[in-house]
């Protein structure tokens, strides 16, 4: 029995109403802030995105992006393979779910937390002097910009080139085994294959984030020079109220992600993963050996000192007080339930999104093209979108609905799904297209309904995926400061929107713990997660 | 054995829908219940900036004591910094809920006018005690700063005395200053420097430059720098220091008097134009200059005073840096040339 022609022609549908849903709430955010003042196209302020400074603004950003892509890539490798190799050494599961802490810190938190380690009287600094050696580290300009993306970002990639890795089948690393291949050799004969064709994807998700950077690239750019164009679409929304010139630069800042994702396409090609569905539980898991130790430390310890340092500055906070603020428990509730929601969100969209890409349509036709171009949109290049872009528009449209902090709830929500929404289909596709390969054929010989086949087999053998995607999403959505800080709802305090109004009011001691306890609640968060995982299973 | 969209579809549907509407609901419960408890009194909603609400602002304190005197409950919004609540009001126009804006300053009064929402104040300003003469008939003054430059005691031991010598600095003892795109007080430092050396500012500027570390989106940053002791000195208010003192007891970090004078902030607020309770916006005016107000605001706000307050202030506010000369442009002129000196900025310190 096959899928019945009815059933075949509902399949691309939910992917279809997904990219149809987020695409237009995109387009009508910005048509909004386009047409807010009178006058049509021929008013918009076209010679203002066309000036000597953008042009200034568009190298640094395409320097900074590029150099902190590479980084991010080149330390992430060791870090993902030797945490691959070795699952059973002390303190491993730790130091995987601290790989997604930086990803859900304010980036000001960020920012004083790597002025701990790289400050002018940070550790490294201190232990410099303690070895005579006369160097200064300076953190302002260009190297500070990129360490601090290298800090959010090389996590992220290493975490997804695991989650590739992991989805391996038991079989290949037997193989490994049995030929005796370790070290380098089982690196270029065996990982290496493995990774390289999502590094173009991985590339493509951490150039978005570094193009549409904006406190850590003026923070630490040491002038105005250093800027990105999100800087200038923040001073058109907010001192120039130039809702029209909002809207353009916005355009202007997605035309240059797109091409970056293009000449990205370009250089990687389409991957071809050969995963099946079972996942890998290898046999092999020795001790690290000495090199792999120490590449594993470096790369752990870049990324856990800065957390170590804010962990320690947050320690020292007067924590009854900090506990005793009712303010601080309705922002926990508050971050704790748009999170919820934003992740259960974004993981439903990206299932429907990419079951109807891997099985929505049988030959190419017009809808499957468009899908096509839909998926690659929200897929990445929506990160290039301002959240406090999007959130003016619907502000602008929705200002005088009643119930206005409920709409702005929903607003966050959706802004945080979208946002999180690229994250979760780098963990799902592959996934599902594992799936498909071993299973789909069977499937679609029994007749499987989508329901059936959601219930039966995706839902099963990808439990491990979807409670990784919604931990991504979950993690994106608590240390969300964009969506939530635009719609300024004072009802709808987060735990890092309070603690930038704490460090805004010289409370710099309770903002550090609350970042503490932040950073504490999404540990707890992955904890859950994991959890659900090993339940679903 | 296939079933239709529709029953694949539903309940999944309705799972997220019941989710969300639970959620949303939780989230606006804490908010909607006392409205609705104290629904049949009068209601005087106020935009303002966020940290005049927080627990350790002003809104607590000024709330408890004008709500026992008007018979009315104030509803605060608060969209954001000040900006943002100039911003809200021209997003909403004439629908806007407010019935009062708390929170501009001087630099935002010109734009805010031409919304064409301000009201009138119709108060009598006589016991307002500001360093300069205020006849605007619509914004009332509530408090006040000066921008100043703050330091580090410990770092620093022969700071510089004048704006002049500031820029004379070399690169050993850092400053950090703020973006005037993007923050109030940077945009008072690029006045200020306006206000001193007028068609010579871009020269001074790229002086300036040598010694500046890094310009910041925001005050908070900036200022998490500086406390972080990664430069010693950094843009704030000459009523910073009053925080340390008083909360922290700590005497570490003071502001430098400069001899060509400091530009001032003065923080403003004013009714709106057509609101239902025009009357009770201009009675909460009246009572944002009185005494009783007054003494709440510095010492919450950490700003200054604008009229004698019912109380003596601290006695660290006693020791705070008094400047010779009280800097101010025209809020007209700042309006129109904003943009012409943010460009001449930019064009300095990026060469």
């Amino acid at each position: 029995m096959t899928p019945s022609a009815a059933d075949r022609l509902i399949r691309p549908l939910p992917g279809l109403a997904v990219v149809a849903g987020l695409g237009g709430f995109v387009a009508i955010a910005l048509g909004a802030l386009l047409f807010a003042q009178p006058g049509g196209l021929g008013a918009l302020p076209f010679d203002r995105v066309l000036s000597p400074y953008m042009g200034r603004i568009i190298e640094f950003t395409l320097t900074q992006t590029a150099l902190s892509v590479g980084l991010s890539i080149l330390g992430a490798v060791p870090l993902a393979v030797v945490l691959a190799r070795h699952r059973r050494f002390a303190g491993r599961s730790a130091l995987v779910r601290l790989l997604a802490l930086p990803l859900a810190l304010p980036p000001l938190v960020a920012v004083l937390g790597l002025l701990e380690v790289w400050g002018r009287s940070g550790w490294v600094s201190a232990l410099l002097d303690a070895l005579g050696v006369d160097a200064r580290v300076s953190i302002f300009g260009l190297q500070g910009v990129v360490l601090a993306h290298v800090f959010f970002n090389l996590p992220l990639a290493a975490r997804l080139m695991l989650a590739h890795l992991e989805r391996q089948p038991a079989s290949v690393f037997r193989l490994a085994d049995q030929l005796g291949l370790a070290g380098w050799a089982r690196f270029r004969r065996i990982e290496a294959p493995l990774l390289l064709p999502h590094v173009p994807a991985i590339a493509g998700l951490i150039a978005m984030l570094c193009i549409g950077s904006f406190t850590i690239v003026l923070t630490l750019g040491g002038g105005p020079s250093a800027a990105t164009l999100e800087v200038a679409i923040y001073q058109a929304l907010r001192f120039d109220f130039d809702p029209p010139l909002a809207a353009l630069l916005t355009l202007m800042q997605l035309c240059l992600a797109g091409t970056l994702l293009f000449l990205l396409k370009l250089a990687g090609g389409a991957p071809e993963d050969r995963a099946g569905a079972a996942p890998a539980l290898q046999a092999w898991a020795p001790a690290p050996g000495w090199v792999a130790s120490v590449l594993m430390a470096l790369c752990a310890g870049f990324i856990i000192a800065p957390l170590a340092g804010l962990a320690l500055s947050g320690a020292q906070a007067e924590w009854s007080r900090i506990l005793a603020m009712p303010r601080f428990w309705d922002a926990a509730l508050t971050s704790f339930v748009i999170a919820v929601l934003a992740g259960l969100l974004s993981t439903a969209c990206g299932y429907a999104l990419v079951a109807t890409k891997l099985r929505g349509f049988r030959r190419p036709t017009a809808a499957s093209t468009l899908f096509g171009v839909g998926y690659q949109a929200v897929g990445s290049s929506v990160l290039a979108i301002p959240p406090i872009v999007l959130g003016a528009g619907w502000f602008l449209l929705l200002r005088s609905a009643p119930e206005p902090t409920l709409i702005a709830a929903g607003l966050i929500v959706i802004v945080n799904a979208l946002m999180a929404l690229p994250f979760v289909l780098r963990v799902l596709e592959p996934a599902m297209g594992a799936v498909e390969r071993r299973y789909g054929r069977l499937a679609d010989g029994l007749g499987l309904s989508e329901r059936r086949r959601f219930v039966r087999l995706d839902g099963p053998v990808m439990a491990r995926s979807f409670a990784a995607g919604f931990a991504f999403a979950l993690v994106l959505s608590v240390g969300d400061l964009g969506a939530a800080a635009l719609f300024g709802a004072y009802e709808l305090e987060t735990l890092p929107i309070l603690i930038l109004n704490l460090m805004g009011s010289y409370r710099t001691s309770d903002a550090a713990g609350v970042a503490l306890a932040l950073g504490v609640f999404v540990f707890a968060l992955l904890m859950v997660a994991d959890r659900l995982d090993r339940v679903a299973r | 054995m296939t079933l239709s969209f529709s029953e694949f579809q539903r309940p999944a549907a309705r799972r997220v829908l019941t989710a969300f509407a639970a959620g949303s609901a939780l989230l606006a419960a804490p908010v909607i219940a006392p409205m609705a408890a104290l629904a049949d009194d009068r209601e005087l909603t106020i935009y303002t900036y966020d940290s005049f609400v927080a627990d350790w602002g002003p809104g607590p304190l000024l709330t408890e004591q004008f709500e026992a005197q008007c018979g009315c409950t104030i509803n605060w919004v608060a969209p954001g910094d000040g900006v943002a609540v100039l911003n809200r009001l021209r997003f909403e126009g004439d629908q806007t809920d407010a019935d009062l804006v708390l929170g501009l300053d001087t630099n935002l009064i010109a734009e805010a006018r031409d919304t064409g929402l301000i009201a009138a104040h119709e108060t009598d300003l006589s016991a307002l005690e500001l360093p300069l003469a205020w006849d605007d008939e619509a914004f009332v003054p509530f408090d006040f700063g000066y921008f100043a430059i703050v330091y580090d005691t410990q770092a620093i031991t022969s700071p510089p005395t004048s704006l002049d010598a500031l820029i004379a600095m070399d690169d050993t003892h850092p400053l950090v200053i703020q973006d005037p795109r993007t923050s109030t007080p940077g945009l008072g430092f690029l006045l200020w420097m306006k206000a001193v050396y007028g068609d010579e500012a871009a020269q001074k500027w790229a002086d300036l430059n040598d010694s500046v570390l890094t310009v910041t989106p925001g005050w908070s940053e900036a200022y998490g720098l500086f406390t972080s002791g990664e430069a010693p000195m950094v843009l704030s208010y000459t009523t910073s220091p009053a925080y340390h003192m008083v909360v922290e007891s700590d005497e570490r970090y003071q502001a430098l008097a400069f001899d060509e004078g400091h530009y001032m902030q003065i923080e403003v607020a004013a009714a709106i134009e057509g609101s239902p309770e025009l009357d009770l916006a201009r009675d909460f005016l009246a009572f944002l200059i009185s005494p009783q107000a007054q003494s709440v605001l510095p010492v919450t706000n950490w700003m200054l005073p604008v009229a004698a307050g019912a109380e003596p202030l601290p006695e660290p506010f006693e020791r705070l840096v008094e400047p010779s000369e009280a800097l101010l442009l025209e809020p007209e002129m700042v309006a129109e040339q904003r943009a012409t000196w943010v460009e001449e900025w930019l064009d300095a310190v990026s060469r």
